[in-house]
């Protein structure tokens, strides 16, 4: 038996193990990116074999926690994929407009810097007020930090021209205070927010939504687990609402593609016609 | 055949099912003539009659002296409101199923837009869109004839034990809201409703009487755990049944329910017979 069958028996095992222990459920993720995980997790813990990271993960949570942080996470910043937020101002926003009362899921919200994008880009359209975001992720400390809400003042600046480009009405600045080198988004920008910890591995629809946000979550699932997922945005898109993903992300796995209409070519924005 | 042709035809194409919907006869009420015409305009395509009002009381009268399949009104209307319209649609038996949009310029608050919901499944703000979206809304309702809601609950038996009992339901989750209070009601319930945690506290001090909650774990503002634990520390409910809505199922989910004063907890898309059960077996007790 070569070195690297060993090696997959022990990610099976202890995917299998974080499963029973815990209940996160990561064995329908897409392999390579998840080994890297392990990988770079097990550089953190300092153990030398996944039979070792394992027997840590089982007896100490706080190791669960760690590996949580590193799995099926993409480094984030705000406004990233400026023409999917120029899309959601010009073509979605509009629609949003005509009703009383909406509800946003930003799904996998990391960190936060989506929702803060959200927040922004909805208070600038007029919208905010009228809107409930739900921020949901698997991971609580990553819930923990994004309902800080604070960022390094450096990484605001580098957020200001993807901001710009995405149709941005004045400067990133005003939506945040500033001491030291740490901004803080105004509190009343997250005033609507919720945030709260979901799996979409294991959880079901909590709300209809007029629009979901999910960017760059799908591509760590293998194609069952994005059906899963996809079956659960569509249970959860009011008629006619709509679905944001990655930029290089589709509908190619969704069982339920031909019940959208791509919005604006070039984007991944989708609209429920169906 | 040109390429202008080549629309036309697409376009005739895609009109087709609506225009089998032949014989709906949708009821408009708007008092300011223009916006009345504009709405005639967009929604006579769609069905085979359309009558237009300028008042409440006219419509009321439209109401009974025919049957419609659509109800499009305007909340501002002078004289009798259309909130005063929407009352009476609900009071009546023969109107009650009648589907109705909600055509408004006014900004709703949550409650507003809560007590309209209870009785109307659409509420188009006038906007840019908002053309598209009444006639999308109105070929919605047309194709697909009265609201479904009552016909899904053929299915649940109905217990004797629950009729008269109160129960506070709080969920953010509106689709949830309304087809719980529907279906409890079926059941002889006296049902109370909230959208948030905050409301809820306050209808359970106002009404003493409820003998059981049903609560939503995730919500804004004050989250289900929290609106639990604070339920459980009023003295009157410190005993009584409080059933936990969940979307969550991993490990630990239903112990942090329980943790927070949860007596029982079902999993959420809800299973009507499922919870019907379940409350039978709390209200016995």
């Amino acid at each position: 038996m070569d070195i690297q069958s060993l090696e997959d028996i022990e990610v099976k095992l202890l995917l299998e193990a974080v499963s029973l222990r815990y209940g996160y459920d990561f064995r329908e993720y897409t392999a390579a990116p998840l080994r890297r995980s392990i990988l770079t997790g097990m550089a953190g813990e300092g153990v030398s074999t996944i039979s070792a990271y394992q027997d840590r993960l089982l007896h100490d949570t706080s190791c669960l926690q760690r590996f949580l942080s590193t799995v099926g996470v993409s480094v984030s910043s705000m406004f990233r994929e400026p023409d999917t937020w120029r899309c959601l101002r010009d073509d979605v926003v509009p629609h949003l407009r005509t009703y009383p009362s909406i509800r946003v899921w930003s799904v996998g919200c990391a960190t936060g810097e989506e929702v803060y994008s959200l927040a922004i880009a909805l208070q600038e359209e007029g919208l905010l007020h009228k809107t409930s975001i739900y921020a949901t992720d698997m991971n609580e400390d990553a819930l923990a930090v994004a309902k800080a809400g604070s960022c390094s003042v450096e990484r605001l600046r580098s957020y200001e021209s993807d901001y710009l480009r995405s149709g941005g009405h004045s400067s990133l600045s005003t939506f945040f205070t500033s001491s030291g080198r740490v901004a803080r988004l105004k509190r009343d920008l997250l005033h609507n927010v919720t945030f709260a910890q979901h799996n979409l591995v294991t959880d079901t629809s909590f709300n209809d939504f007029h629009l979901i946000i999910c960017t760059n979550v799908l591509i760590y699932f293998r194609p069952t687990l994005q059906q899963r997922a996809h079956r659960l945005f569509y249970d959860s898109i009011i008629r006619s609402g709509f679905l944001a993903l990655g930029q290089r992300e589709s509908l190619v796995f969704a069982p339920e593609s031909s019940r959208y209409h791509q919005v604006s070519d070039g984007v991944s924005v989708f609209r429920k016609v169906r | 055949m040109s390429l202008d042709g080549a629309r036309k035809r697409i376009a005739v194409l895609e009109r087709a099912p609506t225009e089998a919907l032949g014989t709906r006869h949708v009821l408009v009420v708007e008092d300011e003539p223009v916006q009345r015409d504009h709405i005639v305009k967009l929604i006579e395509p769609l069905a085979a009659e359309t009558t237009a009002v300028a008042t409440g009381e006219e419509a009321v009268a439209a109401l009974e002296s025919e049957p419609f399949d659509c109800i499009v009104v305007d909340l501002g209307l002078p004289g009798m409101s259309g909130w005063q319209v929407i009352d009476h649609v609900r009071a009546k038996k023969s109107l009650r199923s009648t589907p109705v949009l909600v055509y408004t310029a006014k900004e709703l608050t949550r409650k507003e837009e809560l007590k309209l919901g209870r009785a109307t499944k659409t509420i188009v703000v006038k906007e840019v869109r908002s053309p598209e979206r009444l006639r999308d809304e109105v070929a919605a309702i047309l194709s697909s004839g009265a609201q479904d809601d009552v016909a899904e609950q053929g299915a649940v038996e109905i217990e004797s034990s629950l009729a008269g009992k109160k129960v506070l339901v709080v969920d953010d989750d509106v689709r949830n809201i309304f087809a719980l209070t529907a279906l409890l009601e079926r059941q002889g319930m006296d049902v109370t409703a909230s959208d948030n945690g905050i409301d809820a506290l306050t209808a359970l001090g106002e009404n003493k009487e409820i003998d059981i909650a049903l609560v939503d774990v995730m919500m804004p503002e004050m989250d289900g755990y929290a609106t639990m634990s604070k339920m459980r520390s009023l003295p009157f409910f410190q005993t009584r049944p409080i059933i936990a809505l969940t979307a969550k199922a991993m490990k630990g989910d239903r112990e942090k329910c329980i943790e927070a004063g949860a007596s029982d907890y079902i999993a959420k898309p809800v299973d009507s017979a499922h919870l019907v059960g379940m409350l039978r077996s709390w209200l016995s007790h």
